[in-house]
């Protein structure tokens, strides 16, 4: 199934191919800045407050992005690019740390700081800027249990950051409506569970933040004082930190780390926060994507950096490997830092003022979703009334022709609709990459963890099911794909390791890949191991692929040490399952001692696919065209029967296998008009299955529909369409119907 | 349990009137073209198209073991909602036809009788007394419960299995 098969009767007009990129209609402004639109509005699907949305959160980007993100409705160019820029200064792999910081620069400057204050973070990021580059990223958390059961911890962690997330959710409306106490009473109590449930694990300095704040709040909510900008600035400084700490338990042990907290804390009860004079690293952009460098780059041109100025600084930034932009361009000194500070600050006030004017709207993800469904409901039934208008007026009437442009229009509502879903690989990369090296620093390994692509955008409802399946896959190779470094040594390979993670679409799906240059994978030992579990067995002989395969397997996992990192009796089949759910498949590249790579295949949007409109004993079935090979009309002669039924048909030099449709159909052998068939011929990794069916009818682009969860057992239907006529069909699961006949050996 | 009084959407099957809580009936539609779905069981008709979202629909005179029947023009869907405990989701109970919407006040709801002709008692929440006639109150989230349902039919029969072995 690797290419989509060309039917010899026509050309496939496979549409995903030539579909606009989401968002392009949106905007006429720079494409690379417009395609981080619907991201930006699907990260508010993730935290907006419906509450049939689970939150899973590990860092502060999304929150504090979201908080700022939203969908755009007035046109401001200039501002726009701004907003984008600020919103991809906030999408940042690194920044958690940088820009909690960064944002109490803005907030407390921008509410009373001194100018002595500005001037001093000014000479933090001349002095940081040069010297820190940006792999100076909080170590591991989890190096850090104390006494406290590491899964208490843990939760603990989970919990706070939800905790975190709502304060910040509140925080933000609390400074449009500084008198709503139900605001205040909710984020008193948030402060309030912080500090107990820190408590309970010993995380004291986390457990001191949150009762100042707490106390400060009491205040407020007493009426001892006025919610001010002052308060506003101390809740979000107060999250911030704990955040942070959530995010690097080892802060904990950090000696400046503690004095700065308590010099803060201190400033706190005095109701001004300080400025940290620290880490203020975060100037201008991340080097490793251009195209971000190219829009702090805007914004300073905006400010009067000549273009060519830019570009000059663009190309000097590769001779500064870990800077960004913005420092480049302090340290070429065509910008110094308090301008850098100061365009950052209009960002945020910008997109502050975004909310304050509600320009913006955050959209639940099941309104999304009825939008989808509706728009694709309107286009049906207008095709419906163009096919009996054109009945009764013919093609020239004026009518029709109003029609056809009302049609359009909801088609283009459509693909707007739609694309609305889709969303960059950034935060799920962003989860995967932390989460990974906390693994290396959790098993002690030299492994270099690297992500490409992250850029690539995909269905939203894939993100949310990608990640524990990366997770694993990423935690698989650094804990058993990558030898100890004694053993690499030995092998005559570098030291460290590298695990890649890498994105990129091709042809309608995306593939994301990883690969190690470990050991790869044993086939002997697989093989010896699936036969002592039973899964194989020992006199038969297995091909290469077939004993990889058995990887995939319920019940195998050849780790015999169980560790934290795998060996929860979780194993690669929950991997297979989860991607084969989101409609993706997954493929092993092996080589021995020189690395594994897994290679997971998935639709890149999981709402429209180029399907083929069959009618099986009566009834409308549709088969993902890419899985099929040809359509034949088989002669007489050509059918190979075994005990007096057809099961198998020659073609040419082949013999092809039926697929029993009366079995996977329910269909009586009189239902099966035999004399009259057509077989669809099917391929799936080189095997070739012909499916009879008793006419072709159409091949068009289809919106997939899942079954329902009712239905989710159901082995040969994949899901289900609405034809033209808004009549559903069911899409047939080609994968398990090659696997029907795999099973019956 | 408890059944709360208040509205109820009554419909028929074959003479015998049923009823559930008002508010779990999201709307009433025609009969409209079904799509069958192989290999489930046969109270599952199939699923529809309701405005761009497939449905499934249950026959409930099937699922209640009742003779089956043509659909006609008075022939109802009425689409329930159903909580589950992580999501919600929609269900068509197909029904002979649906007659009123009445007010049941709590003391005219009796307990259901410990065991039921046609109806696992479990499915009944009460009896509502009305002047002439005794409403069946139904506890129609419990009936179109995911587990309650059993969606598909055997997957392989075991004998089917062994012939095909003994062939290879």
């Amino acid at each position: 199934m690797q290419d989509p098969a060309v039917l010899p009767v026509e050309a496939v007009n496979c549409k995903q191919d030539t579909e606009p990129e989401p968002g392009l209609q949106l905007e006429t402004v720079n494409p690379d800045m417009v395609k981080l639109e619907p991201e930006a509005a699907c990260n508010d699907f993730e935290i907006t407050k419906q509450p049939e949305i689970t939150k899973i959160f590990y860092a502060g980007e999304e929150e504090i992005s979201s908080v700022f993100e939203n969908q755009r409705i007035d046109s401001d160019t200039t501002q726009e690019i701004i907003e984008e820029e600020f919103n991809t200064i906030i999408d940042q792999p690194v920044p958690e740390w940088e820009l909690s910081i960064g944002q109490n620069v803005t907030t407390s400057a921008e509410t009373g700081g001194t100018n002595e204050t500005i001037d001093d973070i000014i000479a933090g990021i001349i002095g940081e800027s040069a010297t820190v580059p940006t792999e100076t990223r909080p170590g591991p958390r989890a190096a850090e249990a104390e006494e406290v059961d590491p899964e208490f911890l843990n939760d603990f962690l989970v919990e706070t950051k939800e905790h975190i997330e709502n304060i910040e959710m509140n925080v933000l409306a609390l400074e449009t409506d500084p008198g709503n106490l139900e605001l205040i009473h909710g984020l008193f109590r948030e402060f309030h569970t912080i500090k107990g449930l820190a408590g309970f694990v010993n995380q004291d300095v986390i457990r001191e933040i949150a009762h100042q704040t707490e106390t400060k709040m009491d205040d407020c909510r007493k009426g001892k004082i006025q919610v001010n900008k002052g308060v506003i600035d101390l809740i979000l400084a107060s999250s911030d930190y704990i955040k942070l700490i959530c995010d690097n338990l080892n802060l904990n042990h950090d000696p400046k780390f503690l004095d700065y907290i308590a010099v803060q804390l201190e400033a706190l009860k005095h109701k001004t926060v300080l400025v940290p004079e620290e880490h203020q690293e975060t100037v201008g952009d991340n080097v490793n994507d251009p195209k971000c460098s190219v829009k702090i780059g805007e914004i300073l041109m905006e400010q009067g950096i000549e273009k060519e100025t830019i570009e000059e600084l663009l190309a000097k930034q590769e001779e500064y490997p870990g800077l960004k932009l913005g420092q480049v361009a302090v340290k070429e000194k065509v910008a110094d830092a308090k301008e850098i500070i100061q365009s950052l600050r209009v960002q945020e006030r910008s997109a502050r003022k975004g909310i304050a004017d509600g320009g913006y709207t955050r959209i639940g993800t099941m309104k999304v979703d009825n939008l989808v469904d509706l728009t694709g409901e309107l286009v049906i039934i207008q095709s419906q009334i163009e096919q009996e208008a054109i009945k009764r007026f013919g093609t020239n009437d004026a009518f029709i022709t109003k029609l056809l442009r009302a049609q359009k229009l909801s088609k283009d509502i459509q693909n707007i609709s739609m694309s609305l879903r889709m969303v960059s690989l950034k935060s799920t990369f962003q989860k995967a990459y932390r989460i990974g090296r906390d693994t290396i620093a959790e098993l002690g390994k030299n492994v270099n963890l690297e992500i490409q692509g992250e850029e690539t955008e995909i269905d939203r409802a894939v993100t949310d099911k990608l990640l524990d399946p990366l997770l694993h896959l990423i935690k698989n190779s650094i804990s058993h794909g990558i030898e100890p470094e004694a053993e690499r040594l030995a092998k005559g390979k570098p030291a460290q390791g590298q695990v890649k993670i890498k994105a990129y679409g091709k042809r309608g799906n995306v593939y994301i890949e990883v690969s190690d240059d470990g050991q790869g994978m044993d086939l002997e030992r697989i093989h010896n191991k699936a036969v002592e579990r039973g899964l194989l067995d020992s006199a038969h002989g297995y091909s290469d692929e077939e004993v990889l395969n058995v990887i995939f397997m319920p019940g195998f996992s050849t780790t015999e040490d169980v560790n934290n990192i795998s060996g929860r009796g979780v194993g690669l089949d929950v991997v297979k399952t989860e991607i084969s759910r989101i409609g993706g498949k997954i493929d092993i590249h092996n080589r021995p001692d020189l690395g594994c790579t897994f290679i997971l295949k998935i639709p890149i949007n999981l709402a429209a696919i180029n399907g083929t409109i069959v009618d099986i004993g009566g009834s409308r079935y549709i088969i993902p065209t890419l899985y099929i090979k040809q359509i034949l009309k088989p002669g007489e002669t050509q059918w190979i029967s075994i005990t007096g039924n057809r099961t198998m048909v020659r073609n040419k030099d082949e013999i092809l296998p039926l697929i029993p449709i009366t079995k996977v159909f329910e269909l009586t052998e009189t239902e099966l008009d035999r004399y009259d068939t057509i077989l669809v011929v099917l391929e799936l990794e080189q095997k070739f299955k012909a499916l009879p069916v008793r006419k072709v009818i159409d091949r068009r682009e289809i919106v997939v529909k899942p079954l329902g969860s009712e239905f989710s057992n159901l082995n040969y239907m994949a899901g289900a369409s609405i034809l033209g006529d808004g009549v559903v069909a069911l899409i047939l699961d080609v994968e398990n119907l090659f696997k029907m006949e795999d099973f019956r050996g | 349990m408890d059944i709360q009084s208040g509205k109820f959407l009554t419909f028929l099957l074959e003479q015998e009137i049923y009823g559930l809580p008002i508010k779990k009936a999201r709307e009433i539609i025609g009969m409209m073209e079904i799509t069958h779905i192989p290999k489930t069981q046969e109270y599952i008709k199939g699923v529809i198209n309701l405005r761009g979202k497939i449905i499934p629909i249950i026959d409930l005179r099937l699922k209640f073991g009742m003779k089956s029947k043509e659909y006609t023009e008075r022939t109802c869907i009425i689409v329930i909602e159903v909580n589950d405990t992580d999501s919600q989701r929609l269900v068509g109970i197909a029904v002979d036809s649906v007659s009123e919407v009445v007010n049941i006040s709590k003391s005219d709801i009796e307990p259901p009788p410990q065991y039921d002709a046609q109806i696992e008692g479990d499915f009944l929440t009460g009896l509502g007394k009305m002047k002439d006639k005794v409403i069946m109150i139904l506890d129609i989230e419990k009936i179109l419960n995911r587990d309650e349902l059993i969606y598909l039919k055997q997957e392989l029969k075991p004998d089917t299995v062994v012939k095909e072995e003994s062939i290879n």
